[in-house]
């Protein structure tokens, strides 16, 4: 029995070796058959990611799923699914203020296929998006500047101050008594 | 009970270190399966940072669901002890002693659990840093951290002051206990010998903060309801939402005390020191602010309805008849007004007259029960034909279904009045729920419904449906809610010691001088 086990065993590990052989010689030929290349640039709205799609003959390939993904502290966060246009291209712009560096991939999806990419931009050239503008930009068209500015008002601070740090204060004092409980052990 | 033999206990007070001593195979499965839950939670959130909050049902519209619900019930819950304790330390009022230690931890553990919640919410909290070196000063955003950071701090030390003389109790009474304990108790107790300078400067550290966590505690709740208050949206924008909110958070506080106080009481076998008074005097206060909070929420919902705006009249909708009925209506009537019954019931004379009742009896009502039941469940077996689940039988089901618990409510009055803490207890329990959906309502519908349509925005993401991981992550919450009050009942005494001790012989004292009122710590 163990010759003939042994027999049955050496098939089934030689069958598994082939049909791996079959499907990494297919992957490697579906994976060629498309390419996808991915454009990623700093913009002035932030970082810039466009995805082309083309065919073996270099030809755009339209309707094909690109899922766009960026990588966080986390993982690879999904940022957007979308359908490439009549030139083969999917674009997004991620909102991105200056940083370390960003990496994007790309994930197309012909039929069955997938072929992905990834790439990465440093984020130093990207202007930082105007969400903290001055008071006098504010005021231009805002009827109260003062209270949608970024910028704290002096009058907020003297109010709120005094009142947290007198607390804060108070905390101290209590534990100075701890103090006094301890020195007068 | 093993403790050295330097002055031998009183019996009574053996029982306050039962929560301490005593631990058996349920007390560990207990653990477990909060431990359970909790790592659930874990994994839960794990999948959350991976693949960011499209996991959770929060979308353009409703971007704050039931995380943000579950931070504003447990700074809520937050209030009990500055409260209980404070409040009434301040008016010397007595009978506080017992509970007091209770309250207070109910506060920190609320806070740890609740606060973390808005990080939760987070779609990116590796981000949470940008909160303070870019805040806002104008946001109440920033304020609420500010505030709660601060309110932590205080009821961290007015939990701890008082524990100081019970932790030197232990350190000296205590024996067999881990080496762990043993320095823990050393550490903590600051080397307390109960002189009269170190009672001097308890007693004044006690007094500062007690009087210092009021305004603190009401700043709190306040500027969470500002969070709301202060934006331009239906239902929100109101200038009563900061008292509301206070005496909502108040409410829901006393509601947790009386639950953790039957909880302990009953499994710990401190009937001897949380009595019945205890829970008459909550459950006198819990009405008041009950009847206080239904009066706020008329006085909310009638001003919206009579300038009947159109975006407040959508909300009033939403909450009266459409997608938030049933948590609007069970808040309501579960969370409001049945508790008022259950709090009056042990004081309202002649009520076993109900017992005659002949639609109040057990079995006309249990059959009227069971009738339907059957009804609901033949509906689920074999659906109803064409025309048939439309018909004004099946409409009128919710309403039947309604009437029956009430009149089952209405036969049960009678044993709720024999059964005054078990009466108090169920209103608290209804309270807690009640309270959860109430901040439901406040927060989902309104984000649902703004004045403008967010642009760009699917239709379909207006709808708000917590997913598995938002449960998740809830269950989590609350369990490691009880599972930090579990522990630190383990570790520390619920009940004080030494203030129940003086509790003792200030009232022997005051019955032979004739007084009532008791002496500071």
């Amino acid at each position: 029995m163990r010759p003939l086990r042994r027999i049955a065993k050496l098939s089934v590990l030689k069958l598994l070796a082939a049909l791996s052989v079959i499907f990494t010689a297919t992957g490697v030929l579906q994976a060629g058959t498309e390419t996808l290349s991915l454009d990623v640039r700093p913009g002035p709205d932030g970082i810039e990611v466009a995805a082309l799609l083309t065919d073996a003959q270099g030809r755009a390939v339209p309707d094909a799923e690109i899922l766009f993904r960026r990588r966080t502290t986390f993982g690879w966060l999904e940022v957007a699914r979308l359908t490439t246009g009549a030139n083969g291209s999917a674009r997004i712009v991620l909102p991105v203020m200056a940083g370390p560096r960003v990496q994007v991939m790309a994930v197309a999806t012909v039929g069955e296929r997938t072929v992905s990419k990834t790439a990465q931009v440093g984020t130093g050239s990207v202007s930082p998006l105007q969400i903290r503008p001055g008071e006098a930009e504010l005021g231009a068209f805002s009827p109260q500047p003062g209270f949608i500015s970024p910028y704290p008002p002096g009058r907020l601070l003297l109010a709120l101050t005094p009142i947290l740090v007198g607390i804060w204060v108070t905390y101290a004092v209590v534990v100075y008594q701890l103090y006094g409980i301890i020195r007068n052990c | 009970m093993n403790t050295r033999t330097r002055d031998p206990l009183p019996e009574r007070e053996i029982r306050l270190f039962a929560s301490i001593t005593s631990g058996g195979p349920g007390s560990y499965a207990l653990v477990g399966v909060l431990l359970a839950v909790v790592a659930w939670g874990a994994i839960a959130y794990s999948l959350q940072l991976r693949h960011g909050l499209g996991v959770t049902g929060l979308r353009g519209y409703v971007f704050w669901g039931i995380y943000i619900t579950n931070f504003v019930f447990f700074i809520g819950v937050s209030h009990a002890g500055t409260l209980i304790s404070a409040i009434l330390r301040v008016t010397g009022a007595e009978w506080r002693r017992p509970i007091t230690r209770m309250a207070e931890a109910i506060t920190v553990f609320a806070l740890l659990v609740g606060a973390p919640m808005v990080f939760i919410d987070m779609g990116r909290p590796d981000r949470v840093l940008n909160l303070l070196l870019h805040g806002r000063l104008q946001s109440p955003i920033l304020w609420d951290i500010l505030s709660i950071t601060t309110y932590l701090a205080g009821s961290l030390l007015y939990l701890y002051l008082p524990l100081i003389p019970d932790l030197a109790i232990l350190r000296q009474r205590i024996a067999g206990i881990s080496p762990w304990r043993a320095k823990l108790y050393a550490i903590l107790s600051l080397g307390w010998r109960g002189t009269d300078v170190q009672r001097q400067r308890l007693e004044r550290g006690i007094g500062i903060m007690a009087i210092l966590i009021i305004p603190i505690a009401v700043s709190v709740h306040t500027v969470v309801s500002w969070i709301f208050g202060m934006t331009v949206r239906p239902g929100w924008h109101s200038t009563i939402f900061g008292p509301y909110f206070v005496v909502g958070a108040i409410f829901s506080g006393i509601a947790a005390l009386i639950t953790a106080m039957a909880i302990f009481r009953r499994v710990y076998g401190l009937e001897g020191y949380i009595t019945d008074l205890h829970f008459r005097k909550l459950g006198f206060l819990l009405l008041t602010l009950n009847l206080i909070y239904i009066y706020f929420t008329f006085g909310e919902y009638l001003t919206i309805a009579y300038a009947s705006e159109l975006p407040d009249r959508r909300l009033l909708h939403l909450l009266f008849a459409g997608a938030y009925a049933r948590p609007f209506w069970i808040m309501a009537v579960a969370g409001l007004f049945l508790p008022v019954v259950l709090l009056v019931v042990p004081s309202v004379p002649g009520l076993w007259r109900l017992e005659s009742v002949p639609l109040l009896r057990p079995r006309p009502l249990a059959a009227a029960t069971g009738t339907l039941a059957l009804l609901l469940v033949s509906r689920q077996i074999v659906p109803p034909a064409a025309g048939v689940g439309d018909s004004a039988l099946w409409n009128a089901l919710p309403w039947v279904v309604g009437v029956l618990g009430l009149l089952a409510f209405a036969a049960m009055l009678p044993v709720f009045h024999d059964r005054p803490v078990g009466s108090i207890v169920t209103a608290a329990l209804l309270i807690n729920v009640g309270m959860w959906l109430k901040r439901y309502v406040i927060v989902v519908p309104t984000l649902r419904d703004p004045f403008l349509p967010i642009q760009f925005v699917p239709h379909e993401w207006a709808h708000y449906h917590p997913t598995w991981i938002e449960w998740s992550l809830t269950a989590a919450a609350f369990a490691a809610f009880t599972l930090l009050y579990l522990g630190f009942s383990k570790i520390f005494p619920v009940v004080s010691i030494w203030e129940t001790r003086e509790n003792t012989v200030v009232s022997a004292h005051a019955v032979t001088e004739g007084q009532s009122d008791a002496a500071a710590p």
